[in-house]
């Protein structure tokens, strides 16, 4: 008879949501390896699902609505007659790229060297007016099955995540654009990650833009990215 | 005819059909802003965290997984991680009070004040297992214990795992 998986003390905690950042990263990938644990996470998942229900019912006003909508809509326009929202892009071998990148306090640091980030040239069409371009995620934002997009139609491009951990604790993900330019030009495209891993961010107009990058930042945004970009996308317009 | 289901909507909602998003929201929002203004009071938070929790639905609806469990509890999960995150964001930078182990719930939980006040700091809180321990003076392996106790007893007093 096996013995109990030492592990089972936090699956409570984990579905509370109560681990610290650490914890909870380290049980979750914990529990891709143990049916034990997942056993565990299914049945208190079952009665929590008592506590989400506990609050006193009240409804949003309607401009959640209506600002949820408004995004919705906005976001759904660049996939909309393409007939296929998203599609894996076919990824080529191609050297890894050095990208200088100014830090604050005029550090400079390369991608190539420091966070290896392997660049494929993905540009495969997938309609007329839709492309993918692949990029890697580098760091401790990569999981082995981890991969970044860029999804442009018309103009309009959106990145699209899959298997990226969260940010680590206060920090958001920040999307930066890079062009010729030497120095990454800051968006206000500030996101953090659900445990499922997946997320999808709208872009700003991309005309010019060679690199979508994303680093980890303070909460508010910089100007200047301050850490090694764990996200790099090359585009080809 | 029938209405489409919650999965199903999600399904097209992943094929970039927004309409969906609003179907979803219509049959859940109520239940995401009372989890939502339950752990974080009234004012904006809770307006945010909700359009928030259906816009990560939005965003994820292609790659949606079931097994995780049904729509519903995807986005009430969804609403109280966001919670969490607010509370402590809170707490770090000094707005807010954090709650007092007790319970106001409309439930019959059935389970000893010990064990509830482990689950009502931990969810409903936003508390991590060392804050509760140093709130309730007691070692963090009896917060990690009290959790496990207290879902499982939860569980056993499920009307529907009675029936």
């Amino acid at each position: 008879m096996n013995a109990p998986c030492n592990r089972g003390v936090d699956a409570a905690g984990w579905v509370l949501g109560s681990l610290s950042a650490r914890e909870s990263e380290e049980f979750q990938e914990h529990l891709a390896t143990c049916p034990e644990c997942r056993r565990l996470v299914t049945n208190f998942r079952e009665s929590a699902e008592l506590l989400q229900e506990a609050a006193a019912e009240a409804s949003p006003p309607p401009e959640v609505r209506e600002r949820l909508m408004k995004t919705v809509r906005d976001e759904a326009t660049p996939f909309r007659d393409s007939g296929q929202r998203v599609r894996s892009a076919r990824r080529a071998p191609r050297p890894w790229i050095r990208l200088a990148l100014p830090l604050a306090g005029a550090a400079l640091f390369c991608l190539g060297a420091v966070g290896g980030l392997a660049v494929a040239p993905s540009n495969q069409v997938e309609s007329p007016a839709t492309r993918v371009f692949s990029g890697s995620v580098a760091g401790p934002a990569g999981r082995p099955q981890a991969r970044a997009e860029v999804v442009v139609k018309d103009g309009q491009g959106v990145l699209v995540l899959h298997g990226m951990a969260a940010p680590p604790e206060r920090r958001v993900y920040q999307v930066w654009l890079l062009g010729s330019e030497s120095q990454p030009e800051p968006t206000s495209s500030l996101f953090s990650v659900p445990r499922t891993g997946e997320t999808r961010v709208n872009l700003p107009a991309l005309d010019g833009v060679k690199h979508v990058l994303v680093t980890a930042e303070p909460a508010q945004g910089s100007e200047r990215p301050s850490t090694t970009p764990v996200v790099d996308v090359l585009v080809r317009n | 005819m029938s209405k489409p289901s919650d999965l199903e909507l999600v399904r097209r909602a992943g094929n970039a059909d927004a309409g969906c998003v609003e179907a979803i929201y219509d049959r859940h929002a109520a239940s995401c802003f009372s989890l939502a203004r339950r752990m974080l009071g009234e004012g904006p938070s809770a307006e945010r965290v909700v359009g928030t929790a259906f816009l990560r639905l939005w965003r994820t609806a292609q790659s949606f997984d079931v097994t995780r469990g049904s729509v519903r509890t995807q986005l009430l999960e969804s609403v109280h991680e966001l919670c969490v995150d607010e509370i402590r964001d809170r707490a770090n930078g000094g707005g807010g009070a954090r709650p007092s182990a007790s319970s106001n719930l409309p439930i019959d939980h059935g389970l000893p004040v010990e064990l509830w006040s482990v689950l009502e700091l931990a969810y409903f809180g936003g508390m991590t297992e060392t804050e509760i321990a140093d709130q309730l003076d007691v070692p963090v392996t009896v917060v990690k214990q009290r959790a496990r106790m207290a879902l499982e007893g939860l569980g056993g007093s499920d009307p529907r795992a009675r029936a």
